[in-house]
This record gives C-alpha cells, sequence and structure tokens, in this order.
C-alpha cells in the first residue's frame, strides 16, 4: 500500500513541481507571494480545453489516452497562460510598484486577481467538470500492489524533460543566467547591465507556460474544473518554501515531497483532510528550515 | 570622460543626500572621493550608476548625457561600478559572475573572459567555485574583474579596500594603478583617505553632500586642513 502511495505521491509531485517552480520565481525575483497563480494553472488548463474542443484529443497513441493533438493543445495553452501571466503583471503589479506599492499591498491585489481570474473561468465554462478525453485506461502493475496509468507515466517524463530544459536554460543561457543574477542580488544585477523589467517579463512569461502545463497535466488526471489550480494553491506554496526560494531543484524537490506527504498521508488520514497536508508540510519547513533545503543565499 | 554637475541625488524623491556636487575624471586618471560618513559620497557614486532617484544636475559620459537613463544603458554608455557591500553573486561560480559581468557584451565574450583571468589568475584556478567560498580580497578582486567585462570607460568603486588586510590594501591599489594606465579611469569613494590619495592622481573631499575641498592627492595631503579632520589630527574646524 505504501508503494502505490509512493507512486502517486510522485505522479502528484510533478505537477505541484511544475506550478511551485513559478511560485518560487515569483517569489525570489519578483519578491512577493503570487496568490494568483494558482489560476493560472486553471487557466492553462481550460485553454487547452478549448483547443480539444476543436480538433479532438486525438486518437490514443500506444498506451496513452490522447493523441498528438492534445500535446499541442498543451502547448498553445502554455504560450497563451504565458501571455495571460504578463497581462496580469502589466495590469496589476507593475502598477502598484510603479507607486511604490509594499509588498503586502500586492499579496492582496494577487488574491484579487486570482478571484477575477477564476470567476472568469466560471463565467465562461461554469462549474461542471470537464474532461479532455473519455477514452478510459488500463494501469498496468509495474510492481506487486503498485499500478500506474500510462498517462501518469507520460505527464512524470513529460514534466522531467520540461525541468531539464528549464535547467540547461538557467545554467547556460545569458537570460537564464541573468534571472539567476536578479534573484540573488537585483541592484547588483543591474549593475551588470541587466534589464529589470526584461527579467521580470521573462520570469512572468515562464512562470505561466509552467502553470499552464501543470493545469494541462493535472487536467488529464482525470478532470478539469474550476478549481483546479485553486485546490493546489498552498501544496505549491509549501512546495516552494520547503525547496528554498528561487531553486529550481528545490521547487522540484519540493514538489515531489509534498505529493508524497499528502498521498502516503492516506493511508492513516481520512481522505477529506488531504489538502490539510501541504499546511503541515509548510510548519514543519519553517519551524526547522526556514530558509527551505535548497536555499543557497549566504546568512548573515 | 566623466563630467558631473550641480548633482542633486537621493534615495527617496524630495530628500536628497547629495546637495549639488560636482565631480570630474579624466581618462588614465586615479580620483578619490574622501570625506566623513554620510557626506554622500557612496550615494554620488549610486547617482552616476543610476541606481538612486536623481532630481537634478547633469551627468556626462564622454560628451553624452546620461542623466536619465536607466542603470543597463548607463553600463551600456561605458560606465563600470563595484559596490561596497555583496558586490559578487554569491551564489554563482565565479566563471558565472564574470558572464552575468559580460551581459551587454556579444560576440567577444570568450576574450574577454580570457583577458580577465590573466588580470586576476587567482580567478582562473578557481573559476569551477562558487563566489561565497572566496575571502573578502579575492571577492573584491571578482567584482573588479567582474566590473570591467564591459570594457568601461569609468571603473567607479565604492570603499574597495574596506575590511582588507593591509597587504591587500595595497594589492587592490596597485591594481587600479595599473588599470588606469591602461586607459581606464578610476573613481573611488575611499574611508582609508590618507592610502586613497597615496595610491590617487586627484583628489575631492566631500563634506554635507557636496564637494568641499579638491586638489591633487598631493596638495589635499599636505593641505593641513585635510590632514586634520581626515589623516588623524584632531580638531574643531571645519571644513568648507
Amino acid at each position: 500500500m505504501i508503494w502505490q502511495a509512493l507512486a502517486d505521491g510522485i505522479f502528484t509531485g510533478a505537477i505541484i513541481a511544475l506550478g511551485a517552480i513559478g511560485v518560487s520565481f515569483t517569489l525570489q525575483i519578483m519578491r512577493f507571494a503570487n496568490f494568483a497563480h494558482a489560476e493560472l494553472l486553471t487557466w492553462g488548463a481550460y485553454l487547452a480545453f478549448v483547443f480539444v474542443l476543436f480538433v479532438g484529443p486525438g486518437t490514443p497513441t500506444g498506451p496513452v489516452s490522447f493523441g498528438w493533438q492534445l500535446l499541442a493543445a498543451a502547448l498553445l495553452a502554455a504560450a497563451l497562460t504565458a501571455l495571460l501571466a504578463w497581462a496580469v503583471d502589466a495590469l496589476v503589479f507593475r502598477r502598484l510598484l510603479s507607486r511604490g506599492a509594499h509588498p503586502l499591498t500586492l499579496v492582496f491585489a494577487a488574491f484579487g486577481a486570482a478571484l477575477v481570474l477564476r470567476h472568469l473561468i466560471v463565467l465562461f465554462w461554469g462549474h461542471d467538470s470537464r474532461f479532455y478525453t473519455r477514452e478510459l485506461q488500463m494501469a498496468y502493475e509495474v510492481l506487486p500492489g503498485v499500478r500506474v496509468l500510462p498517462d501518469q507515466v507520460f505527464i512524470l517524463l513529460l514534466a522531467l524533460a520540461v525541468v531539464a530544459a528549464l535547467w540547461l536554460f538557467l545554467t547556460y543561457s545569458r537570460t537564464g543566467m541573468a534571472m539567476r543574477a536578479m534573484a540573488e542580488n537585483p541592484s547588483l544585477a543591474q549593475s551588470c547591465g541587466i534589464e529589470v523589467d526584461a527579467v521580470i517579463r521573462t520570469t512572468w512569461l515562464l512562470s505561466g507556460a509552467l502553470a499552464a502545463l501543470a493545469g494541462v497535466f493535472a487536467g488529464l488526471t482525470p478532470q478539469i474544473h474550476p478549481e483546479i489550480g485553486t485546490n493546489l494553491l498552498l501544496a505549491l506554496f509549501a512546495a516552494a518554501i520547503l525547496g528554498g526560494t528561487g531553486s529550481l531543484p528545490g521547487a522540484v524537490v519540493g514538489g515531489l515531497l509534498v505529493g508524497i506527504a499528502e498521498n502516503v498521508s492516506l493511508i492513516w488520514i481520512n481522505p477529506g483532510y488531504k489538502q490539510a497536508m501541504p499546511f503541515l508540510v509548510l510548519l514543519f519547513v519553517l519551524i526547522f528550515f526556514p530558509q527551505g533545503l535548497f536555499s543557497e543565499k549566504e546568512h548573515k | 570622460m566623466l563630467r558631473a554637475s550641480d548633482i542633486v541625488a537621493g534615495y527617496v524623491r524630495g530628500l536628497p543626500v547629495v546637495h549639488g556636487a560636482s565631480i570630474a575624471v579624466a581618462p588614465r586618471e586615479v580620483v578619490a572621493v574622501i570625506g566623513p560618513n554620510g557626506a554622500g559620497k557612496s550615494t554620488l557614486l549610486k547617482a552616476v550608476a543610476g541606481l538612486v532617484v536623481r532630481e537634478s544636475g547633469r551627468i556626462q559620459i564622454d560628451s553624452v548625457d546620461i542623466t536619465a537613463l536607466a542603470t543597463h544603458q548607463i553600463i551600456q554608455a561605458g560606465v563600470g561600478y563595484v559596490p561596497q557591500t555583496a558586490n559578487v553573486f554569491t551564489t554563482l561560480t565565479i566563471h558565472e559572475n564574470l558572464k552575468v559581468g559580460a551581459h551587454l557584451v556579444h560576440g567577444e565574450r570568450a576574450a574577454r573572459l580570457e583577458r580577465a583571468y590573466a588580470l586576476f589568475p587567482m580567478l582562473a584556478e578557481k573559476r569551477r567555485e562558487r563566489a561565497r567560498t572566496l575571502s573578502g580580497g579575492q571577492r573584491q578582486m571578482l567584482a573588479i574583474a567582474r566590473a570591467l567585462m564591459t570594457d568601461p570607460a569609468l571603473l567607479m568603486l565604492d570603499e574597495p579596500t574596506a575590511g582588507l588586510a593591509p597587504k591587500v590594501v595595497d594589492e587592490v591599489f596597485s591594481q587600479l594603478r595599473r588599470l588606469a594606465e591602461s586607459g581606464v579611469a578610476v573613481l573611488m569613494v575611499e574611508q582609508n583617505a590618507r592610502a586613497a590619495l597615496h595610491a590617487s592622481d586627484r583628489g575631492y573631499v566631500f563634506a554635507e553632500g557636496k564637494n568641499a575641498l579638491q586638489g591633487s592627492a598631493a596638495e589635499l595631503l599636505g593641505n593641513p586642513v585635510v590632514n586634520e579632520i581626515f589623516l588623524g589630527k584632531k580638531s574643531q574646524r571645519k571644513i568648507a
């Protein structure tokens, strides 16, 4: 039973990790908690759904329940959600920052933006759950007592590939390095000739795209609904803080640990309390590792 | 090279720290700005770099007006700036620090990196290590090397020898002299007034947000008022 919970936790954790990367970047580079981030997951899921409405999810390819059409939908949703994240910044956060807003003002503005984004979803698509595909999937027994769906494995591999690409981008590209420099010391980054607005723009675009992928992946297992992002909000923040803000490996490991903690806890507690697990993880981290597991900042 | 006139600048609009300072630095020249704490020396450098609110005055680099430009444009115009504290990216490797310093450089990054390592061989040995592993003096060298990556015409340093051992202080100053000889204009703010003037061609004495005295390093070192106030002897007399 614990192995099954562990496997489920890893699959959930991969989705949380993709969402947590954006939260982590916003916390570190823009220096505020963007509670509207979870709604970007929802928007990503629904934008992909619109594309799927037109072209269909595609015929099942091999053991997975969808075809290339759904992947194309995910990519299109990633691009559009990236633009949405950038637009929210331009309409809300940048305007407040240019007036010298306190970080707490930005947090409340993020709550407001989250409400607007979520209710726009309800306005356009209603409260009902939707499905990308109604194909039934056979679970495979990969280890004694551990069953996984091919879609879950596919999502995990895709999430790993996305994280690997992001790591290469942050490590070797000029813009990626500028993002890491800004995350550590914005003033020094400016003194190196880095244009702050350009880095912030890239950060929003990347965060939005990753959130959309997380939303589509969450919607594939098995349905989308207007609270798909909101339900993950605490998990995203717990993962980002657990990993140490601004750290890519931190957000990934944080996501996996929160996913595993949520699923393994179901062995002992009622599923109704599942969403309390990120809270407990967050409390544990803040008490014992206030800087997060992977924080690289110098402690003074 | 650098010509800044009647600069009024500070951290918050309406509350200036620098009140009408004027300063000029020529190529191949090392210029020191000395003065008591709170005289506005560091703020002046930040004003030139575009990191604080500039309320009035005019700043030119090689007759290009940079007064209203953003920091990244000022760096592009030929200014290098080394802050006093937190002047390296501790989470990045030495090599990455230099690459970030070359953010604006296109086409000849590799050559600039090689030049930096030739100038500071110690950095080459540690290029794969994180900057947080460096000592204070090594960090200062990395910060200078990083600021040189854009090939600046003017290099500004805020207290480059603060907290360093005397031997390292000499090393930093002789490095700055060599840089000036290679054609760079060097402007530094220093608490260590005597050592800074000895390493400089000219100096400005700041008080209450503007330059109160100026002259060649030798003149300032020989000036009784400067001597009394900054170089050790006690006095109740005020400059300016």
